[in-house]
């Protein structure tokens, strides 16, 4: 009855209030679980029902003292239908939307490329969408036993108790479910309210007999204490028990007399006569006891009814032959005797009621339904069953129920109707997802009945779309025959779509899904009205275009396709075919290696869907990340999306995105420099070619042993292996040569992998460059340039191969230089190598996807030194930096250069060979220390104490411009200037000598050079601690000004960690550094004071107290932080430590100074000492 | 929906046999080891397992063996073999291993022993017992081989045949064709015996061609080099 159900609180007679249990029930709001369970009739759903109506409508001022929350209740009673997860994920996604607390749900129903578990993808939706709700929700599972045990729709249900979401769950049941609710236990996120906790107390048992056995209002009755306490042993406190012996004994012969109290009842009802124990197996006992004393119509209309889940107004009056039934439906509903009423909402309600009142729906209690059919069908033939069924069917297809209607007629065996009404509602329940009614009705019809009908078979396979395996290729060429023969074209072009897809499902060969694909061209071609059937031809256009693009059978012809189906979904406003075509399309731009193209596609149709619940759009999406974060030198991420990936491949079963998957995974291992891994991925992809019996991945696989053969070649020949890279490069070209010898096979110039074909001949091209059979690599890389310049794929093919090309010109440009084609060479190389590098930079592509590191950097090397106007080296010079394996190339380059007689290029270049140097670090602070590259320089390399003072000498003088006649008189101040100056020219070429032992002549020194006669230290090259320190203290009075406290005290600690020791303290003898050391000494000594007061100002005295202690331990004579310090005690309560810091002081400036402390102090000391005696009085007080 | 058991202690191997099972249609078990792979079947009763042979710890062969202790002859075990394999593959059909594929799996392969796995479990097929039966038509001699060839097979026809027999009688038969049916499996013993025989009937001048064999049948009697003495016809695709 879903198309009419209503998921609002059930409207229940309360047996009794129950505050114990309310009181139990809001206590625990916080739990995400709430399970009830207990016997029949136990008063599960009421308390429930009762508890939420309590909870949610009363305000601030109710009984329960609680705050009148906004949670919105979503009550379902389930039937054993729900078992499947379809349905209940359909049944909760209804209720979700009635409630208007979930916003737009974008494709609910999950394009579907892959085979995995259904369950998962639907559970991955649900809570994707309960995430997402604004208001929290009180989900209710009633009647949770109904569920099979093996029910798949456990698995949703365990998954809404195992995340946490804005619900809080309630779970009905009889019996204790198959879930694992042991963590949500633990984790004391659940209550469990169970038999005993239902049962009736003997005050609960009073109450309800006295405020329900009222026989008449006239008399005064009570009940004795004595029975009662007799019904409630015998019940064990069971409501339901309790409820039926009420009712019972009113039926029975009652006699009254008079008591001291008055108007007593007494019951001589025979009580010792009922079970001693009386429990829910006893419910026909007195199922049989209430209704054996109705009257006959009464007893018929119920049996009739019973045949139903739930009855109104109208089935009542058209089905079960009598005008009071609603009447008696009432009746029963307020002697709370196995019923509920259940109203539906006036929106969601397909029929309007006979006299316009809201209407109104009942359901029986599952056992005493149970107990009604049984008397029915003693009652009546089974010829008189079907035909009030068939009945039934036929109320329902009138009221357009349909799929109500389909239950009945089968019941009724009318399996005519049955199929018509199958036929009629089965669309609807393919697009929602319900496959396993569908199947099961189908499969209830008799066997020559479906088999007769294409459209049977086609939705009977339909059902097992996804799992079918090879029996859906089967089934689908069967419904295809049969809709030919009849000449049904919209059948045959659903049939075909499926077929297509289900052939690529497993795996058929291209050739074979060629077959179907032409076949479904030609309907579409033969379709000579083109407003007919729009449905069909988009689905069959879209199954097309997975043919052509997953079946591995031409890529441009499906992206063709795609555009089609996208246009005809757009037309007929169908977001999953839309959803669909354009996933496909995504698909078949990166099996193109048109990532940008994907890219765009995704984004464009990010409005239809979201990551959370398609997981061919989320791997899509993270394989074009990864390729991007891979192009961006990210690996890290790469890495991260490559395993989300794998995760979401395997677990939905998306086959088709394996391979690109695996090639990706492959190329981040070369990248990284893990080319173990990268070659036994590429002997992984032949073995998924094998299995898949594609040679297309067999190709991929020899690319990736190439690439990666290629790059190591490379790698190694930086280290100077040269023996082992061309052996390297020669297993590359073999690799090479299978793959494109494979690539070629699938059909150079047919438009399904040309991409990749020539991507293939570029890295041919590189590997036949770097063992210099440059002839060959200009035929590979030309041929590949060209196909790459028509603009089919993305910009970084065109961009690396133009660059290779470049780099090859100048590689025969350094081989002809005795030729007069030299200069031809090297100005087609500098042309080709800007052209991409520009283009590169201009598009945002900081790596190529093939060219090897080795070889790119060399390409960037000549792209500067090319680059007269200079943009690119600042643009690209990021890339070189720090990369000292580089010098030996620049070093090369710059002889070029130089032989040229270009000085703007050698200049550019010594620029970015300078960036390639190692990282000089100089500690002054606490001692005096050299690093290169963080390596300290040993003792023994600096040849006497000359060199270190020369460089001690600059940095006094603040690291720049320092003229020699300064240093000389630092150093050598007695000597004559001849004999100065020579000393200094020695010692300053040991010096340079000791941070740059490999110099290169045509560069000169770096670190240290030498202008007019003034020395500097390289500001790039060379860190020295205190421009450090100073700056970071700088920048924490810059912050301070601005009152950004926090910041500053963050710029102060980190100059307070820079300072170490005093400067250079080693050198106690030499005056030129002493006035350097006091000053920055001073400098810190000040910082210091500033710190500690900013901390005081900011009521932090123990970081105040740990400041002025290190300016003391700093400078022990400085009076002022004595003071300070002393102000921080006394305020902090630690007036004997601050008394005992003005003795130690005092005793200080005596010795040392020879001094009282300052009057400033000893007043400071007096007001301590005072507030001292004070604080002491006041204690003796 | 069939139940699919994979063992194999190689994971992509695992990954890539999930996503073509699952594919075909069926509902797929993973284990990397066989001790894991053992205790999933004891749960889920796998129609069809196919393990790898070398694993560390429990092996491919234990597992077969633990699992035709489990329960007898019901669950089509198929083994996968790698290069060299070749002894390791003879005993598990000892022990009654349903089929076997080669490392790397090739589609055929993976799809004949599946279509023989599902014929077997459809006919429930025991893999026990084995008969030969016997028509002559002109100098061309028919053999049927049903069942599993486990050692010196009777024979339906009340005429005795044996190498000595066939060998008295060669002069006037010039053909003999060999027909195994859907359910034909071997041992080693079955392997000793059709060597013999074929050998010694070749060697009177007959010509002998083997028909009917499964894709992976004729890759395993490939290696043990009965093509060299009979001529195998292969069967067509699709």
């Amino acid at each position: 009855m879903s198309n009419i159900r209503t998921f609002a609180i059930p409207q229940l007679y309360d047996l009794i209030d129950r505050p114990r249990l309310y009181k139990l029930l809001n206590s625990n709001r916080d739990k995400q679980l709430i399970l009830v369970q207990g016997q029949a009739a136990q008063g599960k759903s009421t308390l429930i029902a009762s508890y939420l109506s309590r909870y949610v409508l009363t305000s601030t001022s109710d009984s329960l003292g609680s705050e009148s929350l906004k949670i919105i209740p979503v009550w379902l009673n389930l039937s054993q239908r729900e078992s499947d997860h379809t349905n209940l994920f359909d049944l909760i996604i209804n209720a979700l939307l009635q409630t208007n607390i979930v916003g737009n749900i974008k494709a609910l129903l999950p394009a579907t490329l892959g085979a995995g578990e259904d369950s998962v993808r639907k559970t991955d939706t649900l809570i994707s969408i309960l995430d997402s709700i604004s208001t929290p929700v009180a989900l209710v599972l009633d009647n949770l036993e109904s569920l099979d045990n093996s029910a798949s729709s456990y698995q949703l249900i365990q998954s809404i108790i195992n995340h946490t979401v804005k619900l809080q769950l309630f779970l009905i049941s009889r019996e204790f479910p198959p879930l694992n609710i042991a963590k949500i236990k633990m984790e004391h996120g659940s209550l469990i309210i169970q038999n005993q906790d239902l049962a009736f107390t003997l005050e609960e048992t009073e109450q309800f007999l006295k405020s329900h056995y009222k026989p008449d209002n006239s008399q005064n009755c009570a009940i004795s204490l004595d029975v009662v306490k007799k019904i409630h042993r015998i019940t064990e406190g069971w409501p339901g028990g309790v409820a039926l012996i009420s009712e019972s004994i009113s039926r029975l012969e009652v006699s009254l007399s008079d008591s001291k109290d008055g108007g007593v009842l007494l019951l001589n009802s025979n009580v010792d006569s009922m079970p001693i124990h009386l429990t829910s197996e006893t419910l026909d006992y007195f199922s049989n006891e209430v209704y054996s004393f109705l009257p006959e119509n009464v007893k018929k209309f119920l049996m009739r009814a019973s045949i139903f889940d739930e009855i109104d107004e109208e089935m009542a009056l058209n089905l079960c032959d009598t005008q009071n039934g609603n009447e008696i439906l009432t009746y029963l509903e307020k002697r709370n005797l196995f019923i509920q009423r259940l109203i539906y909402s006036r929106a969601t309600s397909k029929f309007t009621t006979l006299n316009n009142h809201p209407p109104v729906c009942y359901r029986f209690n599952n056992l005493f339904k149970q107990f009604l059919f049984k008397a029915l069908i003693k009652s009546i033939s089974s010829e008189e069953l079907k035909a009030l069924n068939i009945r039934a069917a036929q109320l329902f297809e009138k009221r357009g129920e349909i799929e109500l209607a389909v239950r009945y007629y089968l019941d009724g065996q009318d399996y005519n109707m049955a199929s018509d009404m199958v036929k009629k509602c089965a669309t609807d329940l393919i697009v929602r997802g319900r496959f396993t009614d569908l199947s099961e009705w189908i499969e209830a019809l008799p066997q020559y009945l479906v088999n007769a009908d294409p459209w049977l078979i086609y939705y009977l396979t339909v059902t097992r779309r996804i799992r079918g395996g090879k029996r859906n290729v089967e089934d689908f060429l069967t419904a295809l025959n049969l809709f030919e023969e009849i000449g049904n074209i919209r059948g045959s072009m659903l049939a075909t779509a499926h077929l297509i897809e289900a052939a690529v499902f497993v795996r058929k060969s291209p050739s074979k899904i060629l077959e179907w694909i032409k076949k479904g061209e030609s309907l579409l071609l033969n379709l000579t009205e083109s407003h007919y059937f729009n449905y069909a031809r988009a689905i069959l256009w879209q199954q097309i275009a997975f043919g052509y693009i997953a079946g591995e059978v031409d890529i441009l012809k499906g992206l063709s396709s795609c555009k089609n189906a996208r246009i005809l979904a757009k037309r007929v406003k169908n977001r999953e075919i839309e959803l669909n075509a354009s996933i496909v399309m995504a698909f078949g731009y990166v099996r193109a290696g048109n990532f940008t193209g994907a890219s765009a596609l995704l984004h464009e149709i990010e409005p239809l869907t979201n990551e959370d619940i398609h997981p061919e759009y989320r791997v899509l999406n993270h394989i074009i990340r990864v390729d991007f974060a891979i192009k961006q030198g990210d690996f890290k991420r790469a890495e991260d999306y490559l395993q989300e990936s794998e995760t979401d491949v395997e677990r939905f079963g998306l086959i088709f995105l394996y391979p690109e998957f695996i090639e990706l995974k492959a190329m981040h291992r070369i990248y990284t420099g893990r080319f173990k891994e990268a070659l036994s991925i590429a002997d992984h992809l032949c073995d998924f070619s094998i299995l898949s019996g594609n040679n297309f991945y067999f190709g991929l696989a020899h690319h990736i042993k190439a690439m990666t053969h290629y790059h190591l070649g490379c790698f190694n020949s930086f280290k100077n292996i040269d023996s082992d890279s061309q052996d390297l490069f020669r297993e590359a070209q073999i690799e090479s040569e299978k793959s494109l010898s494979l690539f070629n096979e699938k059909g150079e110039g047919k438009g399904g992998e040309d991409s990749r074909f020539f991507a293939a001949k570029t890295l041919h091209g590189l590997i036949l460059m770097r063992q210099q059979y440059y002839e060959d690599a200009k035929i590979e890389l030309l041929e590949a340039f060209n196909y790459f310049d028509t603009g089919l794929s993305s910009g970084v093919s065109w961009c690396e191969t133009k660059a290779a090309l470049g780099l090859l010109d100048w590689r025969e440009h350094q081989l002809n230089q005795l030729n007069s084609s030299k200069e031809l060479y090297l100005d087609r190389a500098k042309k080709q190598i800007l052209t991409a590098l520009n283009r590169a930079f201009e598009e945002g592509y900081e790596r190529f996807a093939t060219i090897s590191p080795a070889d790119f950097s060399q390409i960037v090397l000549l792209g500067i030194a090319f680059d007269e106007s200079n943009s690119l080296l600042k643009a690209l010079s990021p890339l070189i930096t720090g990369q000292q394996h580089q010098i030996a190339y620049i070093t090369n380059l710059l002889s070029s250069f130089y032989l040229m007689g270009d000085l703007n290029a050698i200049n550019r270049l010594k620029h970015i060979y300078r960036l390639t140097l190692p990282k000089v670090n100089i500690k002054t602070l606490g001692g005096f220390l050299v690093s290169i590259n963080n390596q300290p320089v040993a003792d023994n390399i600096w040849e006497g104490n000359k060199p270190k003072l020369l460089l001690k000498s600059i940095i006094c003088h603040n690291t720049r411009e320092v003229s020699k006649d300064i240093i000389i008189d630092d150093i050598w101040p007695d000597a004559p200037m001849k004999s100065g100056e020579k000393s200094f020219k020695i010692n300053l070429h040991r010096l340079r000598k000791v941070l740059e032992p490999d110099v290169n002549k045509q560069v000169g020194y770096s670190y240290i050079t030498m202008e007019a006669g003034r020395v500097s230290l390289d500001s790039e090259l060379v860190t020295v601690d205190i421009d450090t320190f100073i700056n970071l203290a700088k920048q924490g009075y810059e912050s301070l000004a601005r009152d950004e406290v926090l910041l500053a005290l963050s710029f102060f600690e980190r100059a307070a960690e820079c300072y170490m020791g005093d400067f250079l303290a080693e050198e106690s003898y030499e005056e030129w550094i002493d006035l350097k050391r006091d000053s920055l000494k001073r400098y810190y000594i000040e910082m210091l004071m500033v710190m500690a007061r900013v901390y005081e100002e900011q009521e932090q005295p123990f970081q105040a107290v740990e400041y002025l202690k290190k300016a003391i331990q700093a400078d022990p004579l400085h009076e002022e932080a004595y003071q300070n310090l002393m102000i921080v005690y006394a305020d902090a309560g630690m007036v004997k430590a601050a008394t005992a810091l003005y003795e130690r002081w005092r005793q200080i400036a005596i010795n040392e100074l020879g001094v009282e402390p300052d009057l400033e102090t000893q007043n400071i000391y007096k007001k301590i000492t005072a507030l001292n005696v004070r604080r002491d009085r006041v204690v003796k007080f | 929906m069939l139940k699919v058991l994979v063992i194999d202690d190689e994971k992509p191997i695992l990954s890539m046999f999930r996503l073509f099972l699952t594919a075909y249609g069926y509902q797929v078990d993973i284990a990397e080891d066989g001790k894991t792979a053992l205790l999933l079947f004891e749960q889920e009763h796998h129609q069809i397992v196919f393990t790898d042979l070398k694993m560390p710890g429990i092996d491919g062969i234990e597992v077969l063996r633990r699992i035709r202790n489990y329960q007898n002859f019901e669950t089509q075990v198929i083994i996968i073999t790698g290069h060299g394999d070749m002894d390791k593959a003879i005993e598990a059909l000892d022990l009654d291993a349903s089929d076997f594929i080669n490392k790397p799996v090739e589609k055929r392969a993976l799809e004949s022993a599946l279509q023989r796995a599902e014929m077997r479990i459809k006919q429930n097929i025991k893999t026990m017992g084995n008969i030969i039966e016997k028509r002559r038509a002109g100098s061309t001699l028919y053999l049927e081989i049903y069942g599993k060839l486990i050692a010196n097979p009777s024979f339906s026809s009340l005429d005795t045949l044996d190498s000595q027999s066939l060998r008295l009688s060669s002069n006037s038969i010039k053909e003999l064709n060999i027909k195994f049916s859907d359910d034909f499996s071997i041992n080693r013993v079955g392997i000793d015996w059709l060597v013999e025989f074929i050998s010694s009937i070749r060697d009177s001048g007959v010509n002998i061609t083997m028909s009917g064999l499964s894709y992976n049948y004729i890759r395993f009697f490939q290696m043990v080099g009965i093509h060299k003495i009979a001529h195998i016809v292969e069967a067509k695709d699709e």
